[in-house]
């Protein structure tokens, strides 16, 4: 099915903020149960974060018709497609953490920590 | 062989999820050491304390002031004599390729509008990335579609959030100290043993 570009790499980075969602979630659920531990209530709860995330993807081109690049994404359709005639997209992710910092009578700020 | 077709996000998420699952069991077998080998079993295993600290007892010769021979004793906590093991994974590097099988675009409730001009609203709505995942192949040397995107995720011990931090100052400020029964150190008969007894008592 084609698509546009721009939804294709939305996807992509979407899925990456999901997946940080789903681990963090994760890591909330174990603090809470490490807390009603008479031991592990000392222990630091597992973290994990997404340093960089590296994709690399066969697109085939498709048209590019109002700013807009359709693009053909999925394995089954490119299979009709020449090898060499798809063009190779690599997308280098480096996430950046942001610091919710509140103050009284103050909106929240986002700051990045890096 | 029939591929199970999943999102993205769930592809990229699921083995940050075994890791921090990984932690947790690592953490729980540290947790059960400490509280087996340090600490006398409790009678009651349901109250929220350890127990009597388990300490080892040595005896030796020494001279005293006057040159004479005196036996002392002296009591450590076992945990003092023995490495605890305690582990946490602090990168790890996960490489997958996928098959594509479809991008989902999703109705969003929420859409952004540029502030500066209305008639140009950046009407995003969320997508999703449906595939399988398979083995990762170069690309360079790949002559087919088989395998159509490599994704090489490095993950890392992250850094605790600024809320848990707080979180974790009321838990010091809410947690109770009381004074540890004093180490015994006495003299005795005897010399050269060393034998383990029960402690002083830990509660938390």
């Amino acid at each position: 099915m084609a698509t546009t570009l721009k939804v294709f790499l939305g996807s992509l980075l979407s899925g990456v903020a999901e997946a940080r969602m789903i681990g963090d979630a994760q890591t909330a659920q174990i603090a809470d149960a490490y807390q009603k531990d008479k031991l592990l209530r000392y222990f630091p709860v597992g973290r994990v974060e997404i340093k960089e995330i590296v994709f690399e993807v066969k697109l085939a081109v498709l048209d590019v018709v109002e700013n807009e690049t359709m693009v053909e994404s999925t394995t089954s359709a490119l299979q009709e497609y020449r090898p060499e005639t798809l063009t190779q997209l690599k997308l280098c992710a480096n996430l950046q953490n942001y610091v919710i910092q509140s103050a009284e009578n103050t909106d929240l700020v986002l700051i990045p920590t890096q | 062989m029939a591929f199970t077709i999943t999102n993205l996000y769930e592809m990229i998420g699921a083995p940050m999820v075994a890791m921090i699952q990984g932690e947790t069991l690592a953490a729980q077998a540290t947790a059960e050491f400490i509280e087996t080998v340090g600490f006398v079993a409790s009678s009651n295993p349901q109250a929220d304390e350890f127990g009597k600290l388990r300490m080892v007892t040595f005896s030796y010769q020494k001279q005293d002031i006057n040159g004479q021979a005196e036996i002392v004793e002296m009591q450590l906590p076992v945990l003092s004599l023995i490495p605890i093991p305690l582990l946490h994974i602090a990168e790890a590097e996960i490489e997958f390729g996928v098959k594509i099988t479809d991008v989902v675009q999703i109705n969003s409730k929420s859409q952004f509008k540029s502030s500066q001009n209305n008639n140009y609203p950046l009407n995003v709505g969320l997508s999703n990335i449906q595939g399988a995942i398979t083995t990762p192949l170069k690309f360079e040397t790949q002559t087919n579609t088989d395998v159509q995107m490599n994704v090489k995720v490095k993950v890392a011990q992250a850094d605790i959030p600024e809320g848990l931090k707080q979180l974790f100052r009321i838990f010091d400020v809410s947690m109770q100290a009381s004074a540890p029964a004093p180490i015994q150190s006495s003299t005795g008969n005897g010399g050269g043993t060393s034998s383990t007894n029960n402690g002083g008592n830990s509660t938390v």
